[in-house]
């Protein structure tokens, strides 16, 4: 829980909304396009491409958001290292953090999704089952753990006095 | 025969800053033993190293050559987190600016240490409730730090800095910005950890009130900076 407090403090900032809608755009994607039937392997192709493209866009905006934050926060995780956090503990508040945004971008992205399926099932083919919602769930939210990792590695390998000296 | 093993060892402490072709001695070959329970004072102008030499003494930055024995460990022997371990089980340490963070209340800030050491959040409050009553902080655990004025907020860093209960206490420049009435509240905190609670306590300071009301004065001097050494 303690992780969590820290982790989600930065959930109100303008560049983890943006990163939320990213996520909530990508996994909106993946229910639509994995809802609608796909007639020939063109169209399956097509379907593939824009959900990399979409995810890996939104993994992009959340390595880049976590970047950020580690960047705004060095000092503040030079002091965390000296009050006697572990590289794990570091690396776990960065990882909640990143799945955090996988969690509210998806829930957000899912009920999004299913509304504009609800929307073109009345002019296309397409249906919604239970396993397409978890796996578009898990996949938001696991793409943005693997995207938060590289950052949060990097904030966990910090120096401590180095992290200490930076000024923001 | 002297059969007391101190609890702070350094021998021939060296600290170099290297930036490319420019290097700044910091300090060469400081031999200094701190006994256990004793109340010492670092004393030096500014630039004279004695933040660099509580960060080393603590572990947070490593020294260019020589030793840091704390408790009979060689601190250069430690992994990096066996070095946290150890400075969150035997450490509190008080930074210059107090260096408590703005978006967690008093509370939760003084709870920090016991947080990293997986203490249950019944016991880290209560714990935190306690210090917080010592130092005078009782009523206002709920309050952010923003609102705190510079002696209230230096009270949260030694109270966050005892929570943990550990035998050495580190303070950089404690009474940096206090006005002489907190500086003197200050003194008498310092007073019964060292008296009552028998606490191992090494302040840098340029505070000469300060510096006498420990038992012992280790003074540093300002080097000269050198290039391209």
């Amino acid at each position: 829980m303690a992780v969590i407090q820290l982790a989600s403090r930065n959930l109100r900032e303008f560049r983890s909304i943006v990163t939320v809608a990213s996520i909530t755009v990508a996994v909106a994607c993946v229910v639509i396009l994995c809802a609608v039937t796909t007639a020939n392997l063109e169209q399956y192709l097509v379907k593939g491409v824009l959900i990399a493209a979409s995810l890996a866009f939104a993994g992009l905006s959340v390595t880049t958001t976590v970047f950020g934050t580690v960047s705004h926060r060095t000092h503040e995780i030079g002091v965390m290292r000296a009050l006697g956090a572990k590289r794990i503990s570091i690396l776990s508040i960065f990882l909640a953090e990143s799945a955090l945004f996988g969690a509210v971008g998806s829930i957000i992205g899912v009920v999004l999704g299913l509304l504009v399926v609800a929307i073109l099932t009345s002019i296309a083919q397409g249906s919604i089952t239970l396993s397409l919602v978890v796996e578009a769930f898990s996949l938001g939210i696991g793409v943005s753990i693997l995207a938060g990792f590289y950052p949060a590695w990097k904030a966990s390998n910090l120096s401590v006095a180095e992290a200490l000296r930076y000024e923001h | 025969m002297n059969t007391k093993q101190p609890i702070i060892k350094t021998e021939h402490l060296q600290k170099v800053f290297s930036n490319g072709s420019n290097s700044l001695h910091v300090f060469d070959d400081v031999n200094i033993e701190i006994q256990k329970g004793e109340f010492t004072a670092i004393m030096g102008p500014t630039g004279s190293g004695k933040t660099t030499l509580l960060n080393l003494l603590a572990g947070l930055d490593k020294p260019t050559q020589g030793k840091v024995i704390v408790d009979n460990v060689d601190l250069s022997t430690l992994a990096d987190d066996q070095l946290t371990e150890l400075r969150a089980r035997k450490m509190g340490i008080v930074f210059q600016f107090y260096n408590l963070i703005s978006s967690l209340n008093v509370l939760e800030n003084v709870e920090l240490p016991l947080l990293f050491m997986n203490v249950p959040r019944e016991e880290r409050e209560v714990r935190a409730l306690r210090v917080l009553d010592a130092v005078g902080l009782g009523k206002r655990y709920h309050d952010h730090t923003a609102i705190l004025s510079g002696g209230e907020l230096q009270m949260v860093a030694i109270a966050r800095a005892l929570v943990a209960e550990p035998p050495i206490i580190l303070l950089d420049e404690p009474t940096g910005n206090l006005d002489a009435l907190t500086v003197q509240d200050l003194l008498v905190v310092f007073r019964g950890l060292h008296i009552l609670k028998n606490r191992t306590i090494v302040v840098a300071t340029h505070n000469r009130r300060v510096a006498e009301a420990t038992k012992r004065i280790i003074n540093l001097r300002k080097r000269i900076p050198k290039n391209g050494v």
